[in-house]
């Protein structure tokens, strides 16, 4: 029952952010978009918080939720010059959760013996943490740029070979996830 | 929920991700190809709160009954996820609050 009534709260929410989106077409209908946003997010967040079943720990979610809105609420306070850096910071914590969900997942899974992951979820774990903390550092770097700060140079760092060992390390953190995720495969049979 | 479901179900999941993969990409091209250029920057700052529906993972981790460390972990993300939220949601209101200034003094 309760399973239901998750569900369809996901639902109606996802059916809330596509609206939300459409309106954002429009000046006219633009703060309605945000209304419809912010109403999706509530739901979503709710339907989530409230299945007794899975969610015991109600004291961490309370404080973690009270410290975002702690710092959110001045982050959006920054005056308008400052805006592409608050949003570029605010990349940068997206890309955070991302990359810290992955990994407790990836952690939460191994000391569950590994049954669970699968190369499937291995994959998405993958993708999810390289991504992640790849956008977090990026769009800190970005975010330091446009705020100027001393200590971040300006000019683009650039050397001879540059793409080339980019490219390298990309195909070596794939290769290296790849293979933490490979040896797990014989124990998970 | 996802946790009874082992390896088979596991393969019907990827199945069904990988259309609900699909219609999104669409939907989002289709709502987002008529936007005007004025509203550009709130467009961006309202996909990232709304991607900050994420949020709904970390919880689950958070809350859940697993190992400290992992909800830590779980802790850290939720409170980066409720501040992306919170701002973004905050900051794109105000910048439409301006916009609608602008078109009135036109």
């Amino acid at each position: 029952m309760t399973v239901a009534i998750t569900q369809l709260s996901y639902v109606v929410a996802t059916a809330l952010f596509i609206l939300s989106l459409h309106w954002m077409n429009d000046p006219k209908s633009a703060r309605r978009g945000v209304l419809a946003g912010v109403v999706a997010m509530a739901l979503a967040v709710l339907a989530t918080w409230a299945q007794p079943a899975i969610i015991v720990h109600h004291g961490w979610i309370a404080i973690a939720i009270a410290l975002g809105f702690a710092v959110g609420w001045p982050l959006s306070k920054v005056p308008l010059t400052a805006v592409p850096q608050r949003t570029a910071l605010s990349h940068a914590f997206g890309g955070m959760a991302a990359g810290l969900v992955g990994t407790a997942k990836y952690f939460l899974w191994l000391g569950e013996g590994g049954v669970q992951l699968t190369s499937i979820r291995m994959s998405a774990i993958i993708a999810e943490i390289i991504l992640g903390y790849l956008t977090f550092t990026g769009s800190l770097m970005a975010a330091g740029k446009l705020q100027e700060i001393r200590w971040i140079p300006q000019r683009p760092v650039t050397y001879p070979g540059q793409n080339v060992v980019n490219l390298g390390l990309v195909g070596f953190l794939v290769a290296r996830q790849y293979l933490t995720g490979h040896r797990l495969q014989p124990a998970a049979a | 929920m996802s946790g009874e479901t082992a390896a088979s179900g596991a393969n019907l999941d990827y199945w069904s991700m990988l259309f609900v993969f699909m219609l999104a990409t669409f939907v989002g091209v289709g709502v987002i190809q008529r936007v005007s250029r004025l509203l550009h920057t709130p467009l961006m700052s309202l996909t990232n709160a709304i991607s900050a529906i994420a949020v709904v993972g970390s919880i689950i981790v958070t809350g859940s009954d697993y190992p400290v460390e992992i909800r830590i972990l779980g802790a850290i993300a939720l409170f980066a996820s409720t501040a992306n939220i919170v701002s973004g949601f905050l900051i794109t209101d105000r910048m439409l609050k301006m916009f609608k200034r602008d078109g009135n003094r036109r």
